[in-house]
């Protein structure tokens, strides 16, 4: 069963870059080189946490690479490489059966890529000898197991959660407060920049401490079994790790089960005054397409699940730079210029807006109306999120510092990014597009290689045009000072509103004559 | 097969007030062609998902060919095939690909699970298509696709939700022919459908829900009564007309 599912998962892969085309397959040799690059990179500092503090050292890495397995599906859409048992639901499989077969393909994929080089390079340090290399291997394998386990659960059960408002505001503030105590703790075991000596214990302490979750156990094992010569321990913490995977895998299958076969009721309940009117009170005396697109992206911003867990990731951003990046090495007075942070988070979830309306995008062409005003209605939803969260941010960050002198211009300078941001999501929008996943769970790669090039590219001329609007702010606020800073802010402001009716128009071209090829590529049923 | 291929004790469905199925109690025999009716909203779709395995019920069991379908799902979805009204599949597959895996995870030895699919292939003229993918199919390919999967393993019962929509003429035809066939070697059919002509040429029985309750369930004969059962259908539903809506403004012109 196993190795159908691993089958079944190639024969997808291939056959999604069969249409892909030769974008496509780049863009697909580039994911995973990118992934072989990261993952070596993380062997690497695995190999130097293992010669640093030893089992401890590997603990600690591992269980970093076990968080990222945890934390990235749920709040990065199209991520997730599980085949969707939605669609293996009316074949006879046990429970067990389609579990097995469900982590096997999801194990095909560029994480997994990561993981294992990063246990390899643990796997390596450990190594002392012919005899201890098996039991370093299985600890290896097991801690990839754990990893895929994990993730495949919390994800499941996140996504279960977040089909209510409800559930969506506990997940919020969940995750909220365990970011929060994951910064604060991380800030406490912060290596002393001068005092690297220092350091050593706090985090082999960490580590200790890491050592008890399953991921961090396996570090522990490896380093039992090879470098430390004490198979004993090891053997024991093998054994919590697979009862640990045990536990999780049938707690899984039942949250599995729970999902299949239940439907969502979430958005069932309303009010008549919310379903007749499109124009949200925020616009209340103006009409006409821009205003009703913003009151309809708002409204899928309260309703879908899908903008559920980009809000996480939004609020996890928050409390990471409300808690720890304040100090950051800036220097205090430059504290509320983390708002173009926001700004860029907010402005990049623009990079595919007519995702969410996958298959309805025919309404638009059908309309008759000029799709530049879609854009321009789809660009002010997104601005109602970002102006009063780049200002709270800003303001925020000067509380916490104490420093009002930049604030002003770290609000205009976020706004200039956010303008900066959107325009190029408008470009990327137009020529990137591609169906939103109805969920980050279970094979939710809808993009094509083609449409990941393309966002891509757009990152990188974003990042390339955010520089002249930085430098604007950035140089006289640093070299002249707070009100020369000001001026400079005023200027990106002015550079940022250019570019992004630049790509208004760009963008609004793009579109007159792409909107076939876009109706062909939306109206793709998800994979 | 004797006695009953479907039973039903009480099912019932809600979705917060709204009671999709009510405590449906039903037998359906063994080899019959039997044809569930109903207005959009009945509980058509609800009744058949619960029936399969899809969509667990608030109470009440549900039996196919004697197997629960909630106490022991594996053995009734050994003996079930089923056709959604939206066939959720794997669209990165092609035709062929997606067949041969659906008998290969029902564990269906490859050669039979090969010479099926070929000849479902061809007897729905999907064979030029065999090899392109899912996602690039038309509603009625997918449609055929999916009948194809569901009947490959040679189910006891078939259930069908709405299987002609989408389907040329004669694949309709094709397929009434395969069911027909199906049902005159043991067979069960269960399919629902708007279309009451074909309901009406089709089963030997039917079952007519409105608001999750069942309004009247019978021999085809007996319930038709000799008059066409598009007429028994809207008198048992109510409706028909435009309800004094006035609807003058529809064709003035917007300019």
């Amino acid at each position: 069963m196993v190795g159908l599912f691993f089958r079944l998962k190639l024969r997808l892969t291939r056959n999604r870059l069969r249409r892909s085309g030769t974008w496509g397959v780049v863009g697909f040799v580039l994911i995973w080189l990118g992934a072989a690059v990261m993952g070596s990179l993380l062997g690497l500092v695995a190999y130097g946490a293992g010669y640093l503090w030893g089992g401890d050292g590997l603990a600690l890495v591992l269980s970093v690479v076990a968080l990222g397995w945890l934390v990235v599906p749920v709040v990065a859409a199209a991520l997730d490489e599980t085949v969707d048992p939605r669609r293996l639901e009316l074949l006879p499989l046990t429970r067990v059966r389609l579990a097995a077969g469900l982590l096997a393909s999801a194990a095909i994929g560029p994480g997994t890529v990561i993981t294992v080089l990063a246990a390899a390079g643990a796997s390596i340090w450990s190594f002392t000898g012919l005899v201890s290399i098996l039991p370093v291997v299985i600890s290896g394998l097991l801690f990839v197991v754990w990893c895929l386990a994990s993730s495949r659960l919390v994800t499941t059960f996140l996504t279960d959660l977040l089909r209510s408002r409800r559930g969506r505001d506990v997940a919020v503030v969940a995750a909220t407060l365990a970011i929060g105590v994951l910064v604060i703790t991380a800030n406490l075991y912060r290596p002393v920049p001068g005092d690297f000596a220092g350091d050593t214990p706090q985090l082999g302490n960490l580590g200790t401490v890491l050592g008890w979750t399953p991921a961090g156990a396996m570090g522990e094992a490896m380093s039992d079994f090879g470098e430390d010569g004490d198979p004993g321990p090891g053997l024991a913490r093998v054994a919590y790790v697979v009862a640990a995977t045990g536990v999780v895998v049938w707690l899984w299958q039942i949250v599995l089960g729970r999902l299949s076969t239940r439907t969502a009721t979430s958005s069932r309940v309303r009010t008549v005054g919310e379903a007749v009117s499109l124009v949200p009170r925020v616009f209340r005396g103006r009409s006409g397409p821009v205003y009703v697109t913003a009151g309809k992206e708002l409204r899928y911003m309260r309703r879908d699940p899908r903008f559920r867990s980009q809000a996480v990731g939004l609020v996890i951003a928050l409390a990471a730079l409300g808690f720890g990046a304040g100090r950051f090495l800036l220097g205090t007075e430059y504290a509320p210029f983390l708002a173009t942070v926001i700004a860029w988070m907010v402005a990049s979830t623009g990079f595919n807006l007519f995702g969410m309306d996958d298959r309805s995008f025919w309404a638009y062409v059908v309309s008759g109306v000029d799709l530049r005003r879609i854009l321009a209605g789809k660009n002010l939803a997104l601005a109602l999120i970002g102006v009063p969260a780049v200002g709270f941010v800003a303001v925020l960050m000067s509380l916490v510092a104490g420093e009002f002198a930049h604030l002003l211009a770290a609000i205009l300078a976020a706004l200039a990014v956010l303008a900066v941001w959107l325009g190029v999501g408008n470009v990327t929008s137009v020529l990137g597009a591609f169906p939103m996943p109805e969920s980050n769970l279970f094979g939710s790669r809808n993009a094509s290689a083609a449409a990941g090039a393309v966002a891509i590219a757009g990152v990188l001329a974003a990042g390339a045009l955010t520089v002249p609007v930085a430098a604007a702010v950035g140089v006289p606020a640093v070299m002249l000072g707070p009100w020369q800073g000001l001026v400079g802010a005023v200027v990106a402001v002015a550079l940022g509103w250019l570019a992004y009716r630049l790509s208004l128009n760009v963008a609004g071209g793009l579109l007159d004559s792409r909107a076939q090829k876009m109706l062909d590529t939306l109206d793709k049923p998800p994979v | 097969m004797n006695g009953s291929a479907v039973s039903y004790r009480n099912l019932t469905k809600r979705y917060g007030a709204k009671t999709a199925v009510n405590e449906i109690s039903l037998e359906i025999p063994a080899g019959s062609f039997f044809g569930i009716c109903g207005p959009n909203g009945a509980g058509k779709t609800t009744l058949l998902r619960m029936t399969c395995g899809l969509l667990r019920p608030d109470s009440g069991t549900v039996e196919v060919a004697g197997h629960d379908v909630w106490v022991d799902p594996v053995g009734a979805k050994t003996r079930l095939g089923m056709v959604p009204d939206n066939p959720s599949m794997f669209t990165r597959l092609g035709g062929r690909e997606l067949i041969v895996f659906n008998g290969l995870l029902r564990g269906m030895a490859p050669a039979v699970v090969s010479e099926r699919a070929d000849s479902l292939l061809r007897l729905l003229d999907l064979e030029d298509d065999a090899d392109t993918l899912i996602a690039d199919y038309s509603l009625g390919m997918t449609k055929k696709v999916a009948i194809a999967c569901a009947l490959l393993h040679s189910p006891r019962v078939v259930f069908l939700d709405e299987p002609f929509a989408g389907i040329d003429p004669v694949a309709r035809q094709v397929l009434e022919m395969i069911l027909k066939g199906f049902t005159k070697a043991g067979g069960t059919v269960v399919f629902s459908d708007h279309t009451m002509d074909v309901v009406e040429r089709l089963c030997d029985r039917i079952m007519v829900i409105d608001d999750g309750s069942i309004l009247t369930e019978g021999p085809t004969a007996e319930i038709t009564g000799g008059r066409r059962l598009q007429d028994v259908f809207v008198e048992l539903v109510g409706g028909g007309g435009t309800q004094g809506v006035d609807l003058g403004w529809l064709g003035s012109s917007s300019d």
